[in-house]
């Protein structure tokens, strides 16, 4: 994409069990110039994790499995803290998260997705 | 006269009930006895509970401790019967003569009680009045009708206190149950923008799809400001303002007018209404070029039929207006005015836009 040359393109594990709204994510992501990934739930996305590493996690919160995103978020920080997260949920009210991490409240204007991504890109 | 149940698991039970035991101390309960020790003269007085295996004291004068073993207690006698136990001298009383409170310091003599008696008839504890030195003459009948009265108001007290925590109770289930309908509403909101996202991929004109998408963050922007209250109400400024930030920065609008609440159904309606007046500001009106201002304002104005609500928008700074060829759907919901009373009046004025909605105040506050 034009613009986005200078900055770089980023590698971003989209982490959402509804498959509409995780399409969209990914949609939003390589519209804006960046290469994404997905996962169903924060357990797969940990073995990908685990797996290759990650520039940006977006994750939702409430997902089936062992941890949601809220543990997903910690995990993160404290094993690949190199890697952003952008959490997002239909919370109300701002669930505690670990330090720098963003948070997004759904249903979310998908230019504001595209923007972090942009200011992490640099 | 309520039969007083003797046995430790109906007390047991009573006080779980309570949910008083080791609890701060509480101004209400303190004031019972220090008046019941002014009444009576006594150096001191307690408000103890009696447990299984120690007596506890949720007020006390006089005395450090705010707990003593059972084996300690003289309240424990008083237990069985409802009515006043008193013991003109601990040292004279077989029951009493061996209690380490009496044999060692503090050397308490002189012991007055009334039962603490649940409305279901289960003695809990006792209002107790002790002195350091013997009273052969006991409690005036004048002292005895205090601290019984004195006893019934730890009852007050204390049911007071549970119904306090059992309206804590449910409005903390209620809250819960509102965040996760709160939750749902949103994550569907966040489907149904995936679908349609996904649905529309391939739709060269992106105009509407856009137009869809933004009236979706509107509608869900408005249902975060009622979920803060429950879905009960919502502060018309809140519902404007809120509409506002999605299209313009704060200094681009002003946004002035009584404080009101709105029903859940007027709010929506409102939101939806601010919506796309702000989209046709930002995208023909006033909010189009650097410059231009929105001025938003209500009232209530006495009507024919009861209160009325007036809603002015009022655009001035933007480029000469031009009045719309074609009635789009945001035209079409901007004419069905507030809550659908079509009582819209709409100015084209070169100098910018205008436009006044009215609709019954009972009507943009009913549930």
């Amino acid at each position: 994409m034009v613009g986005q040359d200078l900055s770089k393109r980023l590698k971003v594990l989209v982490v959402d069990d509804e498959l509409f709204v995780r399409m969209m994510a990914i949609d939003v992501v390589s519209d804006a110039g960046h290469d994404p990934y997905e996962a169903g739930d924060a357990d797969e996305a940990v073995e990908m994790l685990e797996a290759e590493p990650y520039d940006v996690v977006f994750t939702d919160i409430k997902m089936p499995g062992s941890i949601d995103g809220l543990g997903l978020a910690a995990l993160i920080h404290q094993r690949w803290p190199q890697t952003h997260v952008i959490v997002t949920s239909g919370h109300l009210t701002l669930p505690d998260l670990p330090q720098d991490t963003v948070f997004l409240q759904k249903p979310y204007r998908t230019a504001a997705l595209s923007e972090r991504l942009h200011s992490i890109a640099g | 006269m309520p039969q007083i149940s003797p046995t430790d698991d109906a007390r047991l039970d009573a006080l779980g009930d309570y949910a008083v035991l080791d609890t701060p101390a509480e101004p209400d309960f303190d004031d019972i006895v220090h008046i019941a020790a002014h009444v009576c003269a006594t150096p001191i007085a307690l408000v103890s509970l009696v447990e299984k295996d120690r007596q506890w004291f949720k007020a006390r004068v006089g005395i450090d401790a705010c707990e003593t073993p059972i084996t300690q207690s003289v309240c424990a006698l008083g237990l069985a019967r409802d009515e006043l136990l008193i013991i003109p001298d601990l040292t004279a009383d077989s029951r009493t003569d061996a209690n380490t409170l009496v044999t060692q310091d503090p050397n308490l003599r002189f012991y007055a009680g009334a039962p603490l008696i649940t409305p279901s008839g289960v003695a809990i504890g006792m209002l107790c009045v002790i002195d350091t030195r013997p009273r052969p003459e006991g409690l005036t009948t004048e002292q005895q009708h205090t601290l019984r009265a004195l006893a019934r108001q730890v009852i007050v007290q204390l049911e007071y206190r549970k119904a306090i925590v059992v309206q804590q109770t449910i409005e903390a289930e209620r809250q819960l149950l509102n965040e996760e309908l709160s939750h749902r509403l949103k994550n569907t909101l966040a489907m149904v923008q995936g679908i349609a996202n996904q649905t529309l991929k391939s739709v060269a004109d992106r105009a509407p799809v856009e137009a869809f998408d933004a009236r979706l963050l509107a509608l869900s922007s408005a249902h975060d400001i009622l979920m803060r209250e429950s879905w009960a109400s919502a502060r018309m400024n809140l519902i404007v303002e809120g509409g506002m930030n999605l299209h313009a920065p704060q200094h681009r609008f002003t946004a002035k007018g009584c404080d009101t609440l709105l029903g859940p159904r007027g709010a929506l309606s409102t939101a939806m209404l601010v919506h796309e007046l702000a989209t046709n500001a930002v995208k023909y009106g006033s909010l189009s070029s650097p410059t231009g201002h929105v001025d938003i304002s209500w009232r209530i104005e006495p009507g024919e039929k009861g209160e009325e609500f007036v809603l002015e928008w009022r655009e001035h700074g933007g480029p000469p207006v031009v009045v719309p060829e074609i009635k789009g759907f945001g035209s079409r919901l901007i004419s069905t005015g507030l809550s659908g009373t079509r009582r819209v009046e709409e100015s084209f004025a070169p100098s910018g836009y205008e436009a006044c909605f009215r609709a019954p105040l009972s009507r943009m506050r009913e549930n």
